[in-house]
């Protein structure tokens, strides 16, 4: 009985316990039905939203291909007229947009029959970015390879191919010179190669007034170094001659030494090697700064490690450490200080700074690039994760640490690197073992047996420049499949607003050049240089060759804003001679304009015209008391990309502005009223406008190109002033004289969202403050 | 103060951009760039390459740049989605002038999308995005410490914090004592309190971002026991900073 009772609570638990284990498991089922039924529906979903995104691309790229078909046979007739009536620019106008619009259309057929056809397949990996990389590397390819007729022929040399441009404007030949040119520049006091490198800048090949002025500012420099075998300026013309050196650039012999050290780090034969590669670098570098130069743009890619040694190459941006230029920022994202950019953006001029500093970091970084075998992401914070001594990492974190922390010059950090190369044990050396540390620095003995030694490898590199390079640079010359030619390649320059690695500013018609084309896979390397403005200055002097007239809008196609002047303006073409000079001296004030009384009429950019009244209110009440600084003479450059008209509104709020300006006593310089010669204003418009490329005044860059450009203005200037007065009596050659520009007055593109798009810059802060301040009033009150 | 509203600090910084102050604009490009980078090349989706990357990123700061003048810092948006929201902007423009091909002349431009004021609107950034935002707001802390700290105090704190070097062997190394690398160690640890504390700040906007910090072990109250677990955590993000870097997308 007693049993029965016990059984039934029993029995009724397994029920329970049955039924409530069913409805779990029922639960599950039902759940995991409807998971499966979601998949599946997911799953068809997915595929049907595939198969109508393909079907989607398809449709609409057929549109797009006969869209750009058809406006493409647009341009034909207009092409053909155009050509009929003479009218040649036009007629290359519509052939830029028929070819553009091929492009479309093929790019339109690719995806149409590969690239969509692909994505549904699920390839997409294996076609993606195909449209963009080959037209990349079509773009990049060099160019002919022979000199048309634009850039002429160039006497005692000749041309046998040609390196990709880069972004400094210019051409770049391979050449070899004569026995004559040879025995020439020998007795010149060279030890000239046969083969050579020519870097041409001609206007009718597409080069800019602004680029050849930057080019030439560094030839002085060039020259201390003995880099320059001869250069030429003519009319239309200008282009210098360098030698060709041999070798492989840093990037590839840094690969090299981890390819076959493995992947935990250099061994120590690699590591040896390394070494040597660093401190031949900044015994260098130490060089140049002694001679008073800043290489600007130390990075693995312009160090050539040939078998005379190492070779610092790419002199575009060598800078006087004394120069009273405003910093830049140039160089290359990862091997340059940030530290730069942020005193660039401040204004700060070279000569206020150690420059010498930027290189010790960029040597830093390049150490690391050694060490790591990777770029330093993280500047000073960057992390070697391979196997290196600790007195490396140490060095490393040194030449990268702020400026204030860093080595004081290469010549501390050689000392200290010194130190680990010529250890028994590099791994056992200890940080307070280095002479840095231990405060044991180098004696004035060292850098002078340094020095002595670098000047005795300058000359082995010379000597094997003169016997051996000859050969080689044809080899590159002919042709990319020879294993000669694979050992050389030529390093070009970067223009301002550039771009490196793709890693910094860049405007698109000074994009920084990176390693490019199927050559930049060969290898290596040379010299760059550049030529001087004093030098330009002399030739000009001497009367300089007469040669046709050159038409400056003209032959700037790609500044498509010197539309923007009125066509029917007359000017008188300048010519390329008379402009470089020009370009060089607009910080004089000439009293009588008169060249032959420069001598006494000549007044300093620092020493300002007498004041003119401020003006500070107008005659428009809406305008209130508008806030207008003072102008003194200080001079405006207007740049008016606006499509509206003075009648509409945001037409009358710039006449309003413009109007305030010369109440004010500024020179207000904009196309219909230059207030100076039209010659001087068609170069500052195109110079300004070539600078600033494609960019527009809302972007961030346009600011720091607009600064800097400002800024070689300036120097221009100040440097002309010097010039023109030590040379009181050859002050003839100075037969337009006129002031730099204090400000730049930016007016964007109407029409979208943004009305009224503008930026003002000026190196002057306040002066800049003040007319922003204009700008916005009249903006809010008109 | 009202929750998410914004501290002086961070007013002050705004205010810089505000005003156009390149240095500020500087500032944010090299502390957010990378991420910025990261985060466009994983939309792109391979669909754009590294160079337009490095363009868009620098065309959203532009972006950014006419944004900020109509930013309310009162909607309680966070200063990470702030970023997102523009790089997304950035990158929808790109893509439709790449579809549009040259038949868009006549087409009404994308319109920024300003929802993400909001703090309901806009996006949701994925979690991986957050990290990479915090770290590289640490990261930023990290090298304002090195550049106004003694360059030997500072290498004592990386070489035994960063590097996980024994406090015995950095002693050696640099042959000093070892209470000598306590002591460097923990001038350098307050320091960087601090500044951790003002840069998670200076970019965050809303209570939740200015706590992430403490949450994340990066106390900026000081406390005997919590300085190990204050390396700790400052070591662990260093290397997943400088590990993420190398590898470019963020997730």
């Amino acid at each position: 009985m007693t049993g029965s009772l016990l059984a039934f609570p029993f029995v009724i638990l397994v029920w329970i316990a049955a039924i409530v284990s069913g409805i779990w498991l029922l639960v599950k089922l039902l759940a995991g039905i409807g998971w499966v039924f979601s998949r599946v529906f997911r799953g068809v979903g997915a595929f049907f939203t595939h198969v109508g995104t393909f079907l989607r691309d398809e449709v609409t790229d057929v549109f797009r291909v006969l869209g750009s078909a058809l406006t493409a046979l647009v341009f034909a007739p207009l092409i053909t007229l155009s050509v009929a009536v003479g009218r040649w620019s036009a007629a290359q106008h519509y052939g830029n947009a028929m070819e553009r619009e091929m492009i479309g259309l093929a790019r339109g057929m690719y995806r149409l029959v590969l690239g969509n056809p692909a994505r549904l397949l699920g390839l997409t990996h294996l076609t993606d970015g195909i449209e963009q990389r080959i037209p990349e590397a079509i773009a990049r390819a060099p160019g002919p390879d022979k000199p048309g007729r634009a850039t002429g022929t160039f006497e005692g040399y000749t041309v046998t191919g040609s390196l990709p441009g880069g972004g400094s404007g210019a051409r770049i030949w391979l050449a070899d010179a004569s026995p004559e040119k040879v025995e020439q520049l020998s007795g010149a006091g060279f030890v000239a190669p046969r083969a050579v490198v020519i870097k041409s800048f001609a206007l009718g090949d597409g080069s800019t007034l602004p680029q050849i002025v930057r080019e030439s500012r560094a030839l002085e420099a060039a020259r201390k170094l003995g880099l320059v075998l001869e250069h030429e300026l003519t009319g239309s013309r200008f282009h210098y001659v360098m030698p060709y050196v041999p070798g492989v650039d840093l990037g590839v012999e840094t690969r090299r030494l981890h390819d076959t050290s493995g992947d935990r780090g250099l061994d120590d034969k690699s590591l040896a090697k390394a070494l040597d590669h660093s401190t031949s670098l900044l015994a260098i570098l130490h060089r140049f700064h002694s001679h008073g130069l800043w290489h600007k743009d130390v990075k693995p890619s312009n160090v050539i490690v040939g078998d005379a040694g190492v070779q610092l190459v790419d002199l575009g941006l060598l800078t006087p450490l004394a120069s009273a230029m405003t910093l830049t920022t140039h160089g290359t994202e990862y091997f340059r200080d940030p530290e730069l950019v942020r005193l660039a953006m401040r204004g700060v001029k070279v000569n206020e700074v150690d420059g010498a500093k930027f290189d010790v970091y960029s040597a830093g970084a390049l150490l690391f690039s050694m060490l790591e075998n990777s770029f330093p992401a993280h500047g000073s914070l960057s992390q070697i994760t391979k196997k290196c001594p600790d007195a490396l990492r140490f060095i490393v974190r040194r030449a990268m640490a702020d400026i204030e922390h860093r080595y004081a010059s290469a010549a501390e950090m050689l000392a200290d690197l010194s130190f680990v190369r010529d250890a028994r044990h590099a791994h056992k050396v200890k940080l307070a073992q280095l002479p840095s540390v231990a405060g044991t620095p180098k004696s004035a003995d060292w850098i002078a047996d340094l020095e002595r030694q670098l000047s005795a490898d300058m000359d082995l590199v010379a000597a094997e420049l003169h016997a051996g390079a000859a050969g080689a640079a044809a080899g590159a010359a002919a042709g990319a499949g020879d294993d000669a030619g694979r050992r050389f390649l030529f390093k070009y320059e970067a223009g301002m607003g550039s771009k490196g690695n793709g890693n910094s500013y860049h405007a698109p018609p000074y994009k920084k050049s990176r390693s490019r084309g199927f050559l930049s896979v060969l290898g290596v390397l040379s010299v760059m240089i550049v030529g001087s403005a004093v030098a330009l200055a002399a030739l000009f002097t001497a009367g300089g060759p007469s040669h046709p007239v050159h038409d400056l809008a003209s032959s700037h196609h790609d500044v498509g804003s010197l539309s923007a002047f009125p066509t029917s303006a007359p000017h008188t073409p300048p010519r390329l001679d008379d402009a470089v000079i020009r370009a060089r001296t607009p910080g004089l004030l000439s009293a009588d304009g008169d060249s032959r009384n420069a001598s006494t009429a000549v007044i300093p950019v620092g020493n300002p015209p007498a004041p003119v009244p401020v003006a500070t209110s107008t005659t428009n009440p809406l305008l209130g008391k508008a806030p207008v600084p003072a102008g003194h003479g200080r001079r405006v450059l207007v740049i008016n990309d606006l499509s509206a008209t003075g009648a509409s509104v945001v037409g009358q709020k710039v006449e309003t502005i413009l109007q305030l300006l010369r109440g004010a006593g500024f020179a207000v310089l904009d196309e219909q009223n230059g207030g100076v010669g039209e010659d001087e204003l068609v170069h500052l418009m195109a110079s300004a406008r070539s600078a600033l490329g494609l960019y527009e005044p809302h972007d961030v860059d346009a600011g720091l190109l607009l600064r800097a450009w400002l800024a070689a203005e300036s120097v221009t200037a100040t440097e002309a002033a010097a010039d023109a007065a030590r040379d009181a009596g050859g002050a003839a050659l100075v037969t337009e004289i006129a002031a730099p520009v204090d400000v730049v007055l930016w007016f964007g593109k109407s029409g979208g969202k943004v009305q009224y798009p503008y930026r003002v810059e000026s190196l002057d802060e306040r002066l800049m403050a003040d007319l922003d301040k204009l700008v916005r009033h009249v903006n809010t009150q008109l | 103060m009202v929750p998410g509203m914004l501290s002086n600090l961070t007013t002050n910084f705004v205010g810089r951009l505000r005003s156009r102050d390149p240095a500020a604009w500087f500032e944010l490009w090299e502390t957010f760039g990378p991420i910025l980078r990261a985060q466009l090349a994983k939309w792109g989706g391979g669909r754009v390459g590294p160079e337009t990357v490095q363009d868009l990123s620098q065309e959203t700061l532009a972006a950014l740049s006419t944004s900020i003048d109509r930013h309310d810092p009162n909607k309680g948006a966070r200063f990470s989605t702030w970023l997102l929201a523009i790089a997304k902007h950035t990158l929808s423009g790109e893509m439709d002038r790449r579809m549009a091909l040259k038949r868009g002349a006549g087409k009404k431009p994308v319109e920024l999308d300003e929802t993400w004021m909001g703090k309901d609107g806009g996006s949701s950034p994925g979690r991986a995005y957050e990290d990479a935002v915090f770290r590289a707001k640490v990261e930023a802390a990290l090298r304002q410490v090195e550049r106004d700290t003694d360059f030997m105090d500072f290498t004592v704190y990386r070489m035994r914090v960063l590097d996980g070097v024994p406090g015995k062997d950095v002693a050696i190394q640099l042959g000093i004592s070892e209470p000598t690398v306590s002591r460097r160690l923990s001038k350098i640890r307050e320091q960087l309190r601090a500044a951790v504390s003002d840069t998670i700040e200076k970019y965050s906007f809303t209570r939740e971002e200015l706590e992430e910090a403490s949450r994340k072990g990066l106390d900026p109250n000081p406390k005997k026991a919590s300085d190990a677990l204050f390396d700790e955590a400052l070591a662990d993000i260093y290397h997943a900073q400088t590990e993420c870097k190398r590898e470019e997308p963020v997730d």
